[in-house]
C-alpha cells in the first residue's frame, strides 16, 4: 500500500499529535518521511520537542506519600464498617 | 450481599498504588501541599463510595483523576473567562508562522538550558481552566488524549484542540519571557519594521 504523502501545512498540523504518540500507524510513517526530507518542518519539531521536554520537566514533583496513605486509610476505615 | 469487588481490602488493593499520582495531580490543581492532602482523601473517600460504579480492569488512575478534579472544581467555585471557540487550530497555525526559527532557536537554547521551570510553572498556572485542564492532564499526568477526554467528560477533538491552544498560549507567555530577558529578535524586528514603514 502506498503512504500517504503530507505537505508540510498537514506535517506542522499533525506536530503535537506525533510528539504525544497519538498518530495512527500510517499518519505516523507520513510525518517521518516527510520529516526526512523537509529542511522547513524540522526545525519546528526540534523546537516543540524541547518546548514540550522543558513543560514536562516543570511539573509538580511529590514527596514520600505513606503518612498520607496511612492517613487515608484510617479515614477509609472510619468511613467503612469493619468487613 | 457484599461481592469481592465491593470490599474495602479490594478497593485499597486497587487504589492506593496510585495515590502518589493522586497527590500530584491533587497539587497541580491546589498549588499548596496541605490543601492538594485534603483533597487527595477526599477523592478517595468518594470514589470508596463510588467504588461499586468502577469497572473492574478499567483505568482506574483516570477514573481517580475524574473524582480528584470533580471534587476540586465542585468545593472551589472559581469565575474564569469561557472558551470562546474551540476550533483553535487555523488560529493556532497563524501564530506559529509568526514565531520565526531565529525565536525558536532563542527559546529553545533558553529551555535547554532549563532556567525557564518557574516561567513554565506560572505560565501553566495561568491558562484559563479548560486549557490547563488539558495540557496538565496530557504534559504533567501522562494521560492520552482519550483518557483525558475521559476525565474531563469532553470529545477528543476538543481536548486536541485546547492541548493546541494551551502550548501556543504556554509558548507565547515564555516568548514574552525570553524578550524580557533580551533573547528574542521579535521586538527588535517590530521596531525595524516600523522605522522603515
Amino acid at each position: 500500500m502506498k503512504g500517504e504523502m503530507m505537505d508540510c501545512e498537514a506535517v506542522l498540523r499533525k506536530l503535537w499529535d506525533f510528539l504525544d504518540h497519538e498518530l495512527t500507524p500510517d499518519r505516523l510513517q507520513a510525518v517521518e518521511a516527510h520529516m526526512q526530507e523537509c529542511q522547513h518542518c524540522m526545525p519546528h519539531l526540534v523546537f516543540r520537542d524541547v518546548f514540550h521536554r522543558a513543560v514536562v520537566e516543570a511539573r509538580d514533583e511529590v514527596g514520600d506519600t505513606t503518612a498520607l496513605a496511612e492517613r487515608v486509610r484510617r479515614a477509609l476505615r472510619a468511613q467503612v464498617p469493619a468487613e | 450481599m457484599t461481592s469481592p469487588h465491593d470490599t474495602l481490602a479490594d478497593f485499597e488493593d486497587t487504589a492506593i498504588p496510585f495515590l502518589s499520582d493522586v497527590m500530584r495531580f491533587a497539587l497541580s490543581l491546589t498549588h499548596d501541599v496541605s490543601n492538594a492532602e485534603d483533597l487527595v482523601q477526599d477523592t478517595f473517600l468518594n470514589a470508596r463510595r463510588s467504588w461499586h460504579q468502577f469497572i473492574a480492569g478499567s483505568d482506574c488512575k483516570a477514573w481517580l483523576f475524574a473524582i480528584c478534579r470533580n471534587r476540586f472544581y465542585r468545593v472551589r467555585e472559581q469565575a474564569e473567562r469561557q472558551i470562546a471557540t474551540e476550533d483553535g487550530d487555523l488560529e493556532s497555525l497563524a501564530a506559529l508562522r509568526e514565531l520565526s526559527q531565529a525565536d525558536e532557536a532563542a527559546l529553545g537554547a533558553r529551555l535547554e538550558r532549563n532556567e525557564l521551570r518557574n516561567a513554565i510553572r506560572v505560565a501553566m498556572y495561568g491558562l484559563p481552566i479548560a486549557f490547563r485542564d488539558v495540557a496538565m492532564l496530557v504534559d504533567w499526568h501522562d494521560q492520552s488524549y482519550d483518557k483525558a477526554a475521559e476525565i474531563l467528560g469532553i470529545p477528543i477533538g476538543t481536548v486536541r484542540s485546547r492541548l493546541f491552544r494551551a502550548r501556543r498560549l504556554l509558548q507565547e507567555q515564555l516568548m514574552s519571557h525570553a524578550r524580557d530577558a533580551g533573547l528574542s529578535t521579535v521586538k527588535q524586528r517590530s521596531v525595524a519594521t516600523e522605522a522603515q514603514s
